[in-house]
């Protein structure tokens, strides 16, 4: 980066970047968190982010919640690149264990909402291309379906169970070693 | 992305539905065995589970190695001649063979399948058979009479430059003159045409037997049964290019190659036992000391005849199981080690960790005096009826 004059951190105050969700709420974030998301670094390096990014895909709830997972994480991500000029000082590290714990509980707490909310993140990331937030909320999801039974499954998430007997038998003899 | 919705209904207390995409993501994050049996839950969800893209991505993922022991068919009464299993020992899918079959070695996922001198080889991961010619080259048919009709050493391989598959087969003559082995190899090119083509004798004997061969990125290594001055070195190694098919020079083993190895081998003891792996892309030359050690050394640098003992891990066998062969598999991205145990009358898997010094409890398998690796998704394994 370029030695920071005055002119510099204007222009870093001034990269703001608006959202518009899908109920056309306006968020302001900066650009540092806002490339969290592939999707709008892409758009930015395009050049079209002038008058505000629409996100026809994702609420106001949703995209607030977005958000402030990106500050954090964009917050986290800049801490990582300052420490790391200083990478032998053990006070330094002490400091980014503090950190990457504090993040580590952030994520937990994140988590803590219902299956619909959980849903809808994972739709946002990926259609955002958040790929710490997609594999978070991912694997949430992912641990709680693990060693489960088909017919677990099917009551968890209600699904119809379209195959015939016929066809189930056939699944199980195929793959036996995953019912045992 | 068109990905099933898994057709939901909403909930009748939380009205959720499970999205197509987000069921995508999510279910890329299992397991390959929470997988297949997933697959059980509806028609979308199966078609999903066992759709080849969803396969590859799932497999750049978890890269979950599985275990092919293989051996004859004459132990067991199912016909079996070859169990591909996870690193728990649960059996994936199992493969027949006929009553006088043998696996005679596992590689590049396909199996090698041997009736004495005929060869078979199965590609695991499609179930395709290419059948070798059991026939001599032309030039050998005049030694017909003095070849054994019920024995042939095979190696097979790929050449890494072009991807062509490729096998060496050694015949033994039963002949007094010098010259008594006969050489071929021979190119799968997919036509049933393909014919073996006589190579020159190397300078040495070569045996391709259990335990004492691998073949790395197209070349075939063997223990030489070559003299170097006066002693002949147990560990000496040669080697057969599968791309240039020519007989290399041969190398100095790992324990010939020690400043000290005066008191190695142990010939007249049978308590030191020396054979070959191929771990993660490297030929590795195991050193079994007495029942209690195994020592792993790597070879880093074949032109300047580098080894590195990267591993010695404690084995830990009983004085009843001496003669009992422990194969080393593969080194996990974790650094524990896949160890195969070759029992009288069972195999057992462990799983060893350098860092503790610990094996995990064996987990008990079907007896298989061959075991490779199978490195394709379980996802597109079927264990049907054949």
């Amino acid at each position: 980066m370029a030695s920071a004059g005055s002119g510099d951190e204007k222009a870093a105050a001034a990269a703001m970047i608006t959202l518009i969700s899908s109920d056309n709420e306006k968020f302001e974030v900066t650009e540092a968190t806002a490339t969290l998301s592939q999707t709008i670094r892409h758009m930015i390096e395009d050049g079209c982010t002038d008058g505000g990014v629409p996100l026809p895909n994702v609420t106001s709830k949703i995209l607030a919640r977005v958000i402030e997972y990106c500050k954090k994480h964009a917050t986290a991500a800049a801490g990582e690149e300052g420490s790391s000029s200083s990478f032998s000082d053990a006070a330094f590290l002490e400091v980014d264990r503090a950190f990457l714990e504090e993040l580590e509980e952030f994520d937990d707490a994140f988590l803590e909402v219902d299956r619909a909310t959980l849903f809808d993140l994972i739709l946002a990331a990926n259609y955002l291309d958040i790929k710490g937030l997609l594999n978070l909320t991912c694997q949430k999801v992912a641990d709680s379906v693990k060693g489960k039974t088909p017919e677990q499954i099917r009551e968890m998430y209600n699904i119809v169970n379209d195959l015939t007997p016929e066809e189930e038998a056939e699944i199980r003899r195929e793959t036996q070693w995953a019912f045992e | 992305m068109a990905t099933p919705s898994g057709r939901s209904r909403p909930d009748s207390q939380s009205g959720v539905l499970l999205p197509g995409d987000a069921l995508y993501e999510i279910l890329l994050r299992l397991p390959a065995r929470d997988l297949c049996r997933l697959r059980a839950v509806c028609r979308p969800w199966r078609r999903l589970l066992s759709d080849p893209h969803f396969i590859s991505a799932h497999a750049g993922r978890h890269p979950e190695p599985l275990v092919v022991g293989g051996c004859d068919t004459f132990p067991r009464n199912d016909g079996i001649i070859c169990d591909i299993m996870d690193l728990s020992g649960r059996v994936v899918k199992s493969v027949r063979g006929t009553d006088d079959e043998w696996v005679t070695s596992i590689h590049l996922n396909f199996v090698c399948i041997s009736t004495g001198r005929r060869f078979r080889l199965l590609n695991l991961a499609t179930g395709a058979i290419f059948a070798l010619p059991e026939e001599l080259t032309e030039e050998h048919a005049a030694h017909e009479r003095d070849t054994c009709r019920f024995h042939a050493e095979a190696a097979f391989g790929q050449v890494p430059s072009t991807g062509v598959y490729k096998v060496l087969r050694v015949l033994d003559r039963l002949s007094n003159d010098h010259e008594g082995q006969l050489y071929e190899v021979i190119t799968l090119n997919g036509s049933s045409h393909a014919q073996w083509r006589v190579k020159k004798p190397p300078p040495y004997t070569v045996r391709l037997s259990l335990w004492k061969i691998v073949v790395v990125n197209g070349i075939v290594y063997f223990f030489s049964s070559e003299v170097q001055a006066q002693d002949a070195e147990l560990d000496r190694i040669a080697s057969f290019d599968l791309e240039t098919e020519e007989w290399r020079a041969s190398l100095r083993g790992p324990l010939s190659s020690l400043e000290e190895a005066p008191n190695w081998p142990h010939r007249h003891y049978g308590m030191d036992e020396l054979t070959m792996s191929d771990m993660n892309g490297c030929l590795v030359v195991v050193h079994r000391s007495c029942a209690s050690n195994l020592d792993l050394w790597f070879l880093m640098d074949f032109e300047r005849g580098i080894w590195i003992k990267q591993h010695s891990i404690q084995v830990q066998l009983s004085v009843r199981d001496v003669f009992h062969v422990v194969r080393p598999l593969l080194v996990l991205n974790d650094g524990r080690i896949v160890l195969f145990y070759m029992g009288d009358d069972k195999g057992s898997l462990r799983i060893y960790n350098p860092r503790t010094n610990i094996s995990t409890d064996a987990t008990e398998v079907e007896r298989s005096f061959t075991v490779g690796l199978y490195t394709g998704s379980p996802l597109s394994l079927a264990n049907g009826a054949s």
